[in-house]
Formats: structure tokens, sequence, C-alpha cells
């Protein structure tokens, strides 16, 4: 250090300093090191973004913690030029690693950047080191050199984005990894084993879901499937949402409606909710078929999903409502569908009724209770309180979820 | 070394371009092998990019072991809800993302003629949209605190929230604040400049 130190002071000037040392491919390395940081936090700079930045997992991790070792590795190779071979490979590696690790190498820019400065820095010798015979160059070749080599590595790729998917050739892996380090920004260890690409169905990944694993062909499997639904229905792990949520449409066909009495299910956060349970073979819903789901407050942080979710203004201890419309023309449950509701309302003809668990009985009986033993029951202007359905299978037209 | 430097008059140096041929030769050579190999999805690319809302479409979305809730992102000035769906393994028919990266959109795009295939799959999406949506196995209005069916992923406590086993939706189209998985591979990788998802 101390001699660099001198020698600049002896040449004061800074092409001086930049002559002892392979200050091009020092900065180039930095530049890659904040490009690659730089694309994770774009939404942070450019004016009038919402200013989020969240990782989660291992990707900005790595993004952050690559940028970060090749500015280092920039600065550092100019301070300390003795170790510019080390910090050189280690700049290209860290480049190479990007690829996969942050966004593509920082959309393939602080790669390049990376692997050209890190190879220029290895590459640099001191002029007495040049006996022993390398090609000699000029210093005009070495700066148009230095201008020129980052400069058509970055013009390909603005030039021709789709080459590089090209030079995809014809090399096919059989998935498993090429090199160790490859392998280490995966999270998991999937990429050792045959990745999942050609196998698009990709059904074998263990999922402890409520219901029968893997038995994802519907009609394969009616038996597992009824035996998985009997299990919800006991009341395995079935805890019922507490957010506000209603159901509506303009018609409900429903095929071998019973009603199953009054059931108290657990509801999330404690306690039970006291509902009435109905079994169907299926329920078709149609008509403007709309899900809501609100909640306020600040104790549900996250709150409300799926068919309709809301999030409430959660952990900052906000008092926000937040509702999520869930549409679509059809709902189409089937496949021993079971409901759970706090109230059901509807019109059979010109009849209209509204069922809670206290009068449910009551008014059924009254209905006659034949009707409900049909075949089918058709309603009109449905409304279904704090909906609870497990079904074999939905289909749902064109559906679309949003935040009313 | 440092003994070198003092016999040195001036220890000026330069770029060996033997030297350079050396390191930069089979560090190309790996970079394109990599680049070819996630392009072909045999290798699984991690991509995060937020701080904006991007498009995302797909003519397919099959997956397994799936799950949906509401929560929220923090953003600047407040917070943004946002619906949460976690796949644990999902696989996408022509995959589009479109990203405003400053005055630039970038497009990606893979999928084509090989699936996009993901694990653990989490999007955090403002909204959501599909010609058609299939469902096996589905709860819904379950508490979101009790959602197990992408393991590590769930709501709070209260929250409405539904599961299924397997779901296939058509014509895709997500707003989405954030997408992270475990692996992504990418067949057919395309970036390019401008243009948007169809």
């Amino acid at each position: 250090m101390a001699d660099f130190r001198h020698t600049s002071l002896r040449h004061p000037s800074w092409r001086a300093w930049r002559r002892t040392r392979p200050f091009w491919g020092g900065l180039l390395l930095a530049v890659a090191g904040i490009e690659l940081i730089g694309i994770p936090l774009s939404g942070v700079l450019s004016h009038g973004a919402v200013k989020l930045v969240i990782y989660i997992g291992i990707g900005g991790v790595f993004g952050v913690l690559i940028g970060v070792l090749l500015i280092a590795c920039g600065v550092a190779v100019c301070l300390n030029p003795a170790h510019r071979v080390f910090y050189g490979i280690a700049g290209v590696l860290l480049g190479i690693l990007s690829f996969p690790a942050s966004n593509l190498g920082g959309f393939f820019v602080g790669m390049l950047l990376a692997i050209a400065g890190g190879s220029m820095a290895f590459a640099w010798t001191l002029a007495d080191e040049a006996l022993d015979g390398a090609v000699p160059g000029t210093q005009g070749q070495r700066m148009l050199a230095v201008a020129a080599l980052p400069a058509i590595m970055l013009a390909s790729v603005l030039a021709a984005p789709g080459a590089h998917a090209a030079t995809a050739a014809p090399q096919r892996s059989g998935g498993s990894c090429i090199l160790l380090i490859i392998c280490m920004p995966s999270p998991t260890p999937t990429p050792t084993t045959p990745a999942p690409g050609p196998s698009p169905g990709a059904s074998a990944a263990p999922q402890p879901s409520a219901g029968t694993p893997g038995s994802s062909g519907a009609a394969g499997h009616p038996g597992k499937r009824r035996a998985a639904q009997r299990r919800a229905a006991a009341g395995g792990g079935l805890v019922a949402a507490t957010a506000t949520s209603v159901i509506t449409a303009g018609s409900a066909t429903l095929v071998h409606l019973a009603y199953q009495g009054a059931a108290n299910v657990p509801a999330g956060g404690g306690g039970t909710v006291r509902m009435m349970k109905f079994t169907a073979t299926s329920i078709t819903l149609s008509g403007d078929v709309t899900a809501s789901v609100t909640q306020r407050g600040p104790g549900g942080k996250g709150g409300v999903g799926g068919k309709g979710s809301a999030g409430g203004k959660g952990g900052a201890g906000g008092t926000g409502q937040v509702t999520t419309l869930t549409t679509s023309p059809t709902l189409a449950f089937s496949g021993d569908v079971v409901l759970y509701a706090t109230r059901l309302s509807g019109c059979l003809g010109p009849l209209c009724v509204t069922l809670t668990p206290d009068n449910a009985v009551t008014v059924l009986l009254r209905l006659a209770s034949g009707v409900t033993g049909a075949l089918t029951l058709t309603l009109t202007k449905v409304t279904t309180d704090q909906p609870l359905v497990t079904a074999g299978a939905l289909q749902a037209g064109a559906l679309k979820i949003s935040f009313g | 070394m440092v003994a070198r430097h003092r016999t040195s008059a001036s220890a000026a140096g330069r770029v060996r371009w033997k030297r350079l041929a050396v390191i930069l030769v089979p560090a190309g050579a790996i970079a394109a092998t990599l680049v070819g190999l996630t392009a072909q999805g045999a290798i699984a690319a991690n991509v995060s990019v937020s701080g904006q809302q991007f498009l995302v479409t797909a003519t397919q979305l099959n997956g397994t072991g799936f799950e949906q809730f509401g929560s929220e992102v923090s953003a600047g000035s407040g917070t943004q809800p946002v619906i949460v769906s976690g796949i644990g393994s999902a696989s996408l028919s022509h995959l589009c993302q479109a990203v405003k990266a400053g005055p630039l959109t970038l497009r990606l795009t893979a999928g084509g003629s090989t699936p996009v295939s993901a694990t653990n799959l989490i999007v955090d999406a403002s909204s959501l949209a599909g010609s058609s949506a299939t469902f096996h196995g589905i709860t819904i209005g379950q508490d979101a605190g009790t959602l197990t069916a992408t393991p590590g992923t769930a709501g709070a406590a209260g929250g409405f929230g539904e599961q299924a086993e397997s779901i296939t939706i058509r014509n895709l189209v997500q707003h989405t604040w954030l997408t992270t998985a475990g692996t992504f591979t990418l067949p057919g990788l395309h970036v390019s400049f401008g243009g948007s998802c169809p």
C-alpha cells in the first residue's frame, strides 16, 4: 500500500493513479454491483412509483449480497492491485452467479459488466512484467478496448435480446447442477433433482393438504374424495373465517339439498360460530354471482382473502376497511358439497324466506319438508352470510377478483 | 510483490490480452451455457422484481396445493391490499411478465411449448382474473390462519381464506406487486424491451 501511495505522490495526476492499478476493471465491477442492487430498488428511486420494497426469501438477499460483493471487489482491486487476480476471479464468478440468483444477472447487464470487469482486473499486469513475452499493446489500443468491450456486450444485449435465448442451443442437461455453486442460490434442493420443467404436471409434489394428496383428477377417485370430504365435514381442521363475507347470486340450483341441523364450528381466533349445515350433491350459483368479503380493524393483519378477500389495515394498527369482490357468471360446486352459513335467504317462487340457525327447522317444516328432499330445488335472489363451503370440485366461469 | 514495485520506476501496467482471453473465454462459455440452460428450463432462475406493479399473464395455470387469502404489502405512504395466492407446484403456459423499468418496459416471456414451472409460488396481486377456473377439493371460507395447502404460508387468524387440492385457471391476468418462488424454471425464456403482454 505504502508503495502505491508513494507512487501516486510522485505522479500526482489522476491519470497516473489510474495507470498504476487495474482501474477500468475495478470500475466495471463496481458498476455491475450497483446495477444489480439497483434493479430491485428501481421502484424506490423512480418518481411516482409506490415505494414498496419487500424481499421474501433468498432471492432478494442474493441480489443485494452479490451487488455489494461486486462493489467491494471493484474498490478493493483499485486499492490493492497486488491481489487483482483474486478480485478478478471473484468478480467473474459473482457475475456468473448473479444470473440464476439475481434477476437474470440484472437482466444480463450486471452479469456482463462483472465478467468484463473481473476479466480485465485479472488480465492487468505491471509494465515490467510484460518482459515475459506477452503480446505488446499500445496505450491507445488498451483504451479503445476498454471502452469497446462492454459497449459491444451491451449492444449485443440491447439489439438482440432474443439472441440469448437462441444460444440455448442443443445441450440439455438432465436437469442436474453443472457446478456446485449454481445449485446454491436455490432455497430448496430442487435443482439437484431433475428440474420440474419438462413435466408440467409436477403432481408428485408432496402436499400435506387437508384433502387427499395428489388426487387432483377429480372423477378418478370419487370414493377417496368422499372420504376426504367426510373428514372435513367431521370438523377435522375446518375453521371458519370470522371476516364479514356474503355471497349473493341471482339464482341457486341445489341438488339433493339436506339440512343437517345447527353446528358449532370452530372460528378463527378462538371460539365457535353457530352455523346451519347443509349438504348437497351439487350447488350451482348463477346470475351475477358476487362474493364480498370485508374486514376491518387492527386485529386482523392481512385479513381476508380468497373468494373475495380484503386486507385489513393489519399490523400497522390502522382501522381501515377493505372489501374484496369476487365476481363470476356462474359458480358450480359439485362432489359432496357441504355448506355452512349463519344466514341464508332466498325465494322459492313468490315465497321468500330467511333461514338462520334458530329458525331453520321451523321454516323448513313450514315450507313443506318434502320440498327440501326433492331432487332439485331452485332458489332466486339468494344471499348467504358467512359461507363456509367444502366441495369436491368448483367450476367457475369468467372469474374476477379485485378490491372494491 | 513489494520488491518488484520498488524496482519499477512507474509501476504502470496494462491489460494483457492473452491473459484476458484466458479468463474471459471460459467465463463467457459458462455464462452462455447458464443462460442457455435457463432458457431451456433446466436451471431454475430467481426473479424477484418488486417496487411497482407488474402485469402477469398466462394462457393456462395448473397448480396443486393452492391457497388464497387477503393480506397487504407496505407501500411508501401506507399499505396496499393484496390477494395472496400460494401454489405448492405450478405450471404456467405462455407466461408473460411486463415490468416498467424507468422509461423502458421490460417484457419477459417463457413457457411457449414447455410450460414454465414453479414451486412454492407466492403471488401478491392487486387483481386477478381468468376466463374460467376449476378447483378440486376446495374449501371456501376457511380461516386464513389455518390454511395448509402451501406449507409455510398462511394468513392472519380470523381472515377469510380458501384452499384447494388442485386448480386450473385459463387466461390468467394478474396485476402483481410481488412474486416469489422457491424455484422458477423458464423454458423458452425471451427478454425484450417494449411492448406489453396480451
